[in-house]
């Protein structure tokens, strides 16, 4: 027994110690020009969900300037320079249909970790994913509070979804064999943690402004920051 | 041998099969064709909540399913009539195709909804993604639509009154027409196929400007605007196969229309009634097709524009068709009267 809790004491302490030698990715992605306008969408086609929005156009999430004049939406990740293996967490990644909606509109997976595709409507979905590489699916949900599940097999970046029942529903998944990546929020920020020291190729995808890429080199226990700027293609 | 009903049941179904071939059109013009992932049900149920996608494919599986109770009865209908053999045939012909439309159809959306038919297909092809198999089958079906399409034009023609009184008129309308609008239906069938390559492939914008290509005559194939940060990569060759595909299908078009309308021309000519008025209506609609196609890039392909585009083009080949069989039969009919004046003499 003790010597079991002294094991998995050193265990703890050497995977601490590891991790404290590790660097952290940090930085933000900027939005250079005049913010677009959102691009409205109506859901007319569907009264429904049309409804559940009080009968409002919604804004698209395919450009989303934040107030400080950072980008949403943007898959930050580690391209090249990874090495060894990961284990995909535990835990699905959940990606929800809610108002005729996906949440989150981008996210990173592992391979072989579980996608849940939920269906929170009370209305009919479907959700098609379209991968080059991994095997596409194409699942019905009819029933509100119905739950599907999916593992990618091999990394892609990035695997597009979207319902063709609602043509404006659309979903971007990075699929990655490492935990490095991030996607940027209502501050446009991302941080990538615990990176092994080493050079890498970092890039930033965004579903229509394309992509940017960066090599970096971090050392152990450093916070390296670093920032990308997209501007709005001619 | 004439039966009115019959000839207009025929007609109504041809127009029906044209209707249907848009019905497709719209289907892959809005994305909906995975709306509905099972089949043959929709969403385990006959009727589902016609809404967005589901419209849409739905829609189409209805349409096509009235489609096939139609030939099923014209089927029927002139395997018991007291038409030539070669209707009859023509009449089962269409019947089988319209299945095989069917299954067709259900393949191209289970392959990618059904893990097991997905494996099967991919095995069976030896192919490491289901893409290629998908894009096939969706080409095959668009194709094989046509030919349905045609089998109905002819059973339309061959119970028609028109049919009977071209045979007593024995007019001989000249080889070059009939040639010319039997390689007109060879070159439209050839454009019906790279049509629905260009919409299979998604490359209806592969060329964003028209009438010139990029700027020029001919596209700049090694100075193509390739974005090398595209948020979906595809390669170079990729992309020049993609405006390959386009500028053949304008490119084509022209020669389509340039045989076609010189075969009208001559089909005007002549003193045939039928012949005339069918070559006339001809001329219109391939000028009306060249115009749809215009207006797909200028509308960025518009759902409405594009759809009858697809309808059109099926009109037209139904339509040469028919020409083509005309020609044929009038230096038939011509042998054989002038046989007969020399068996007399």
């Amino acid at each position: 027994m003790i010597k079991k809790s002294v094991s998995l004491l050193l265990l703890a302490l050497v995977v601490s110690l590891s991790f404290g030698q590790n660097a952290t990715l940090k930085g933000v992605v900027k939005f250079k020009g005049e913010a677009p306008k959102p691009r409205l969408i109506s859901m007319k086609a569907d009264r429904q969900c049309d409804a559940m929005h009080g009968g409002k156009p919604v804004e698209a999430e395919d450009v989303v300037v934040n107030q400080n004049g950072t980008l949403k939406w943007v898959f930050v990740y580690v391209k090249e320079g990874v090495k060894g293996k990961y284990n995909p967490p535990a835990e699905p990644v959940v990606l929800d249909q809610q108002g005729c909606w996906y949440h989150p509109h981008v996210f990173g997976i592992m391979v072989g970790q579980k996608l849940e595709v939920r269906n929170s409507d009370p209305l009919l979905h479907n959700i098609h994913a379209m991968p080059k590489k991994n095997k596409p699916f194409n699942i019905g949900q009819p029933v509100k509070g119905m739950k599907s599940y999916y593992t990618f097999t091999v990394p892609e970046v990035m695997v597009p979804f979207k319902c063709d029942v609602h043509p404006w529903m659309s979903a971007y998944a990075g699929v990655l064999d490492h935990p490095f990546f991030s996607v940027t929020g209502d501050k446009g920020e991302f941080e990538i943690k615990n990176l092994p020291p080493g050079t890498y190729t970092i890039e930033a995808w965004h579903a229509k402004l394309g992509t940017q890429v960066q090599t970096i080199t971090v050392k152990a226990g450093e916070t390296k920051t670093i920032e990308f700027t997209f501007e709005r293609k001619k | 041998m004439y039966s009115k009903g019959l000839h207009r049941f025929a007609v109504l179904t041809a127009a029906f099969i044209v209707f249907l071939i848009g019905v497709g059109a719209s289907v892959t013009s809005t994305g909906s064709g995975d709306a509905v992932p099972d089949w043959p049900l929709s969403y385990g149920t006959l009727f589902p909540r016609m809404v967005g996608g589901v419209f849409y494919e739905h829609g189409h599986r209805l349409v096509a399913g009235t489609a096939a109770i139609l030939i099923t009865i014209l089927m029927i209908w002139l395997l018991r009539s007291n038409q030539p053999k070669y209707v009859k045939t023509f009449g089962v012909i269409a019947f089988v195709a319209v299945l095989l439309q069917a299954i067709l159809g259900g393949l191209r959306v289970l392959v990618i909804s059904d893990p097991e038919v997905q494996n099967t297909a991919t095995e069976i092809f030896s192919v490491g993604h289901v893409e290629p198999i998908r894009m096939a089958i969706a080409i095959t079906h668009a194709t094989l639509a046509e030919i349905v399409l045609c089998m109905t034009f002819l059973i339309s023609l061959f119970t028609s009154k028109a049919w009977v009184k071209f045979e007593a008129d024995r007019i001989d309308t000249g080889v070059r027409i009939a040639k010319l609008y039997t390689l007109t239906f060879a070159f439209a069938f050839i454009q019906i196929l790279l049509g629905a390559l260009v919409r299979h492939t998604q490359s209806g914008m592969a060329i964003p400007d028209f009438p010139l290509s990029f700027g020029k005559i001919i596209p700049p194939f090694g100075n193509l605007p390739y974005d090398p940060n595209a948020p979906f990569q595809i390669s170079y060759a990729e992309l020049q196969f993609k405006v390959a595909i386009h500028f053949a299908h304008r490119v084509w078009a022209f020669v389509v229309a340039g045989v076609g309308i010189y075969a009208s021309i001559l089909a005007i000519r002549t003193s045939v009634k039928l012949f005339r008025n069918l070559a006339k209506m001809w001329i219109s609609l391939i000028v009306l097709q060249i115009l749809l196609g215009a207006f797909v890039v200028w509308t960025k392909l518009a759902v409405l524009v594009t759809v009858l585009h697809v309808a059109v083009g099926a009109t037209i080949l139904g339509m040469t068709l028919i020409l083509s069989v005309l020609g044929w039969k009038s230096i038939k009919l011509a042998v054989e009267q002038k046989e007969l004046i020399l068996s007399n003499s």
